[in-house]
């Protein structure tokens, strides 16, 4: 199981680097969706069925059907703002490179340096407390994806309008 | 049983690697790509600490995640749509130059 879980979150990893330096939006989309599945298989691996298939169902077919349609519609085929031939170039990478370098080093030794055996006690409460308020929770996230989608409408109106 | 210290040093990469991407993308269809990646790092940690605990807080909390990431989405696309419209490129650098 846990050789399932390298091979996984090792193809996770990889995809999601081919996405961030890929010029070609088709190959970003389908490199984007074997990692998010990637995920989605180290999440059945632990356990979580129902919200692993509500992850796939929501976050994986919204996320890939946005940008699918929005590059459909607007006909984006190529990365046009980065003209150099093989890539972007070294100049702009190295410096951001070398700073989220140094920021996973510090999280990985965060993560490490944890003693985790004393996070056992004393979360009873805090799940008493909030089983009530899933409820609450399940309403706001429902009125921020009408928020989002009104807003959406909004704009796109409003620039239709304008000409 | 996975280990809590491999699932969130994955978490840790996913969202470095979503950042870095962040930093080094001008286009801004890439830049939002790169969005996702970094909020699927911290669904990842979510995830595992819930696992971890053996409770569904961490679920819940996943999956409130996910619909604000979609929402998200949708508004970094419609910006995108308009940034197309109006000032005809993808060059996120351009919005930093003054217009009348």
């Amino acid at each position: 199981m846990i050789v399932v879980f390298y091979i996984a979150s090792i193809i996770a990893v990889v995809a999601s680097i081919i996405v961030i330096f890929c010029r070609r939006v088709e190959k970003a989309i389908l490199y984007l969706a074997i990692s998010l599945f990637a995920s989605a298989l180290i999440f059945i691996l632990l356990k979580t069925y129902i919200s692993a298939v509500l992850y796939i169902l929501f976050f994986i077919c919204g996320v890939i059907l946005l940008f699918l349609a929005v590059s459909i519609l607007l006909k984006i085929h190529k990365d046009s703002v980065e003209t150099n031939k093989h890539g972007i170039s070294p100049k702009i990478w190295l410096g951001p490179l070398v700073l989220a370098f140094i920021l996973l080093v510090i999280l990985i030794y965060g993560v490490v340096g944890t003693d985790y055996s004393q996070f056992k006690q004393s979360h009873e409460l805090m799940h008493q407390m909030s089983i009530y308020a899933y409820v609450l929770m399940i309403e706001l996230a429902v009125f921020l994806l009408l928020g989002a989608a009104v807003i959406a409408y909004y704009f796109i109106h409003r620039m239709f309008s304008e000409k | 049983m996975i280990p809590l210290m491999y699932g969130l040093i994955v978490a840790s990469i996913l969202f470095v690697i979503g950042l870095l991407g962040v930093m080094i993308r001008r286009n801004l269809y890439f830049l939002l790509l790169s969005l996702v990646i970094m909020n699927n790092g911290a669904i990842t940690a979510l995830f595992v600490a819930s696992s971890y605990w053996q409770q569904s807080d961490g679920e819940v909390l996943a999956i409130l995640a996910v619909t604000t990431v979609l929402a998200q989405i949708v508004v970094g696309l419609t910006l995108l749509v308009k940034l197309i419209y109006r000032r005809k490129n993808f060059n996120i650098d351009s919005l930093s130059e003054m217009k009348g």
